[in-house]
């Protein structure tokens, strides 16, 4: 509800949105109408008339109702004319009504007559009937006001003037006041047409449906006048407070809501509620101020604790002021901790067996084979999963294995067992659809798949599924997907398509090397603890050298309800890994293994505390909220055992720490492309949530942009509504981009978080076209095998060298060209030449001097 | 130098003068018409003297002028054309 006031008291803001108002609808020819409509019912019962003070009070109303559809926030002041009386008075200053008498030819001469004084409206408010009332305020106090300003304001079309209306907004708060300090004094009419029920000139409105100012305002009333009592309402609908579907464990937010109708905040005391615990209050007391917002928000918690469960209770609010007492019903339901099945779908294709960029020697199947455990080991009891492989057929690895016990270990086992076919295409729709079959069987509360690829969907001479055939029967799966690779190599239009349709993502790793040899781990590791409602803290990589020593920190806050801290590393064993609590306790691997809350366990390539929170550790207060450090020490250098191993040991290992917490704080991150092509937009969105309800103002929000040459760039998203942040850039370059998605704030009881998401985005020339030749390819598959296989040698390397030509630039060349048709165009069917041939055009290739020259110019060692 | 009133300039009142019109008597000031209405109540006002009713036109004439004057004085006082 509007409260009008003096205008004195405006604020610069509403002072400034009211002289626009005016001007737009001055513009509008609003003024004229409301003049002209005055003047034809001047003589009529506007005035001199019981209808008098009705009749102004619908029409100021109406006059507001315009105003506001210039700004919905625009009430009407007055001008106390008793009190306010100097023809220099800020109400004739440049800022506000002043200018108005050049610009709309008002022709004022203030000071023209005597204004009324306070005495004056004293002796309005004592008389005692309506009729006793309304003529001598008309005439006494609502008169000489007009003439004082003169001008239009002294004529029948008046409201030519603006202060007009913040005349005859006083008028009707002296009435309002009248009303308070004479209640149930009846409306006297002064003629058989001008009753309480009759109609106010020009309109079927009655001074009956009028008497209640308060249906269309409130009064910021004169100090020492009767104030109307404040209203309070609770919100429709929100009654009574429920917490549905809460996670056992979680916490969750909800409010009572109540709407002001009044000029001054208003303080609500919240009670404890009845049932407490499960039910809490987040503040005893609470203020809600109706010029910042009219609705007011009483926060109560839901502490989930036995899943299955349902709670009722009750709350007390009441506020003093309003005379407001409610009691509010609350209704809590808990559910089981969610729990997923998640299919991990691996590409099988022959390209697998391709070198991954991260190392000499180090293939793309090894990387994968790295990567996917750690994520398996960092799951908790309670989840599924799969492994299931694709070439042009799907095949089965493993089914949906619990994840307890001896599960962990049989799925990795699976993993490990993953093997590349040299003879396979990539049908990607036979094994998202396989993955499918498998998850149907899932009793799991949330079904996953992770499809990873390297290539784009490639059939060869096989009838197949395709990821478009596939797209409409995975309903109810999320599907993930995870690109090997370039843009323009995976082509993942269509798979991001299908994951974005199901509340997944896809990333792509862009060209690998040495320093990306997490990548796919942390891709993994984010989708897992995506789908098993796990929050990405903070997700760093670091070099530790022997000796060393690294202390990384991270918050946590009484939102989280567990948290996890994973070390990724080629070599877990050869760094020392310890927690340390915002008190300074040290955990250690001995520590948790003794302490209930605590667990510590290690992979193949991970290193991982579990953390029960609040973690008791013998001090004064649990361990939770605050500054909590992950410790890293290198002991000696020992002997490692895999190439990945090995590649580490460069004087420095390699690692990556990612603190996950099962959280009531949230981000979800969007990322939108508009196209494919160089020059596309990305749009990232973060939504941040505290107990499911948006996080209040004061986090930020930033993306962190590698460009696909590596370059970085830093993207601010903007807050729009609470905790929803969005910002955009232009890829303008052919590749990856890598987004790190970055939230810090603070939580509602101020502590500070941080959350964390990897996303990617790519573009590349020619992006968004069809690509060639999809499920034929072009006809050189043979070919690439064998220069391929050939690129591999030391021999033909050393070759390539002598004649300055650069083998690895020759391998994405070719890899590029064995991708899409050799000729730069539609292949059109595929001729597939067989051997000979195949053998005939490396040999053509290879002895051919000018070939190998042209070569040379393209590919020359800078 | 001080400007004069205009009420202290009696040479420039407000010449009223109430003549009959087909519709009746009709208020001239300064050789200009005068609209007037009649209110509920019997009362008379002009269009663009409208909140100072009179009970005859001769009364209102003479408001009239008298806040025309007043006026007058108090653009002068403001130093206003």
């Amino acid at each position: 509800m509007a409260c009008r006031k003096d205008y004195r008291d405006l604020t610069p803001t509403e002072k400034d949105r009211f002289v626009q108002a005016l001007h737009f609808v001055k513009a509008n020819g609003v003024v004229a109408q409301f003049a002209a409509d005055h003047d034809a019912h001047f003589s009529h019962g506007a005035h001199f008339s019981s209808h008098f003070l009705p009749w102004h009070r619908e029409f100021i109303r109406r006059f507001e109702v315009a105003l506001r559809a210039y700004h919905p926030a625009v009430s009407l002041p007055y001008w106390n004319s008793t009190a306010d009386t100097s023809t220099s008075s800020p109400l004739w200053a440049n800022d506000f009504l002043g200018p108005f008498d050049s610009a709309w030819g008002l022709n004022r001469s203030l000071g023209g007559a005597t204004l009324p004084t306070p005495g004056d409206v004293d002796t309005m408010l004592g008389r005692g009937t309506y009729d006793a009332f309304w003529p001598d305020l008309e005439t006494v106090v609502h008169n000489p006001p007009h003439n004082w300003v003169g001008g239009q304001m002294a004529s029948r079309t008046s409201p030519n003037d603006p202060v007009f209306f913040l005349h005859h907004c006083w008028i009707d708060m002296i009435w309002a006041q009248w009303q308070l300090r004479h209640p149930g004094e009846p409306f006297v009419a002064d003629s058989l047409s001008t009753g309480l029920n009759d109609p106010l000139s020009g309109w079927s409105t009655t001074p009956a449906d009028v008497l209640d100012h308060r249906t269309i305002n409130s009064y910021d009333y004169l100090a020492g006048w009767t104030i109307d009592r404040p209203r309070v309402t609770i919100a429709p609908g929100t009654e009574p407070v429920r917490f549905l579907d809460v996670p056992d464990g979680s916490t969750r937010m909800a409010a009572v809501v109540v709407d002001v109708d009044a000029c001054e905040p208003l303080t609500f005391v919240v009670e404890d509620p009845v049932a407490a615990p499960p039910f809490g209050k987040v503040a005893g007391s609470v203020v809600v101020n109706p010029a910042v917002d009219t609705r007011g928000r009483l926060w109560l918690t839901y502490l989930a604790t036995t899943a299955g469960a349902t709670h009722s209770g009750t709350v007390r609010v009441h506020c003093a002021d309003a005379v407001f007492d409610e009691t509010v019903d609350l209704y809590g339901e808990s559910i089981p901790r969610p729990t997923a099945a998640v299919a991990m779908v691996l590409d099988r294709s022959n390209s697998m067996n391709y070198d991954s960029g991260i190392g000499p020697g180090i293939s793309r199947a090894e990387v994968l084979r790295f990567s996917a455990p750690p994520a398996v080991d960092v799951t908790e009891d309670g989840h599924a999963l799969s492994v299931s492989h694709f070439d042009h057929d799907a095949h089965a690895g493993i089914g949906l294995t619990p994840i307890a016990g001896i599960g962990r270990t049989l799925v990795n086992g699976a993993i490990g067992d993953y093997a590349p076919n040299p003879n396979g295409w990539t049908s990607i729709g036979e094994g998202i659809a396989f993955a499918h079959g498998l998850l149907q069987g899932a009793t799991e509360t949330v079904r996953a798949m992770v499809v990873l690829t390297d290539g784009q969907e490639n059939h060869g001479p096989h009838n197949r599924l395709t990821i478009d055939q596939v797209a409409s029967t995975v309903v109810g799966d999320r599907v993930f997907a995870i690109g090997l690779g370039q843009g323009d190599a995976i082509r993942p239009e269509k798979l991001t398509q299908l994951c974005n349709g199901t509340s997944g993502y896809m990333l792509l790793t862009g060209a690998l090397d040495g320093s990306a040899l997490f990548r796919l781990a942390k891709y993994y590791q984010q989708i897992f603890a995506g789908v098993t409602n796990n929050e990405v803290v903070l997700d760093p990589d670091g070099l530790l050298g022997v000796g060393q020593e690294h202390r990384i920190p991270f918050q946590l806050t009484e939102a989280d309800i567990d948290a996890k801290a994973v070390l990724l590393t080629p070599a877990p064993g050869t760094i020392e890994f310890e927690i340390e609590s915002p008190a300074g306790e040290v955990v250690d691997a001995g520590t948790a293994a003794a302490h209930p809350m605590l667990d510590f366990s290690t992979g193949s390539a991970v290193a991982l505390y579990r953390i029960g929170l609040p973690l008791p550790l013998g001090g004064p207060d649990d361990a939770h909220a605050g500054t909590w450090h992950a410790v890293l020490r290198r002991r000696a250098k020992q002997q490692s055992r895999t190439h990945l191993e090995r590649s580490a040991q460069t004087g420095v290992v390699p690692y990556s720490l990612l603190v996950q917490a099962y959280s009531n704080l949230r981000m979800q991150v969007y990322v939108v492309q508009s196209g494919w092509s160089p020059g596309a937009v990305v749009t990232l969105r973060a939504v941040l949530t505290e107990y499911g309800v948006p996080i209040e103002r004061g986090a930020t929000c930033v993306a962190h942009v590698t460009r696909p040459d590596g370059t970085q760039g830093l993207v601010r998203l903007m807050e729009g509504a609470d905790g929803d942040f969005e910002g955009s850039f232009v890829a303008a370059y052919d590749g990856v981009y890598q987004l790190r998605i970055v939230a810090t704030g603070g939580t509602r009881r101020g502590r500070t978080f941080t959350r964390e998401q990897l996303r990617t985005a790519a573009v590349w020339l020619g992006g968004g076209s069809e690509p060639v030749d999809p499920n034929g390819g072009n006809g050189h598959e043979e070919l690439c095998e064998l220069v391929e296989c050939l690129l591999g040698e030391e021999g033909i390397r050393r070759l390539l060298e002598r004649h300055e030509i650069d083998a690895d630039a020759l391998r994405k060349c070719l890899e590029h060209w064995c991708r899409t048709d050799g000729e730069g165009g539609d292949a059109g069917p595929p001729a597939r030449g067989g051997k000979d041939a195949t053998v005939e055009s490396l040999r053509n290739l290879l002895v051919d001097k000018a070939a190998l020259e042209s070569l040379a110019r393209h590919l020359h060692r800078p | 130098m001080a400007k004069r009133k205009a009420s202290e300039r009696p040479e420039e009142r407000p010449r009223v003068e109430v003549v009959e019109g087909e519709a009746g008597p009709q208020l001239v000031v300064d050789g200009l018409l005068r609209r007037h209405d009649t209110l509920p109540n019997g009362q008379l006002v002009l269009d663009d003297y409208a909140y100072d009713p009179a009970d005859d036109l001769e009364e209102l004439g003479r408001r009239f002028a008298d806040h025309l004057d007043r006026a007058a004085a108090a653009r002068a006082e403001r130093g206003d054309a």
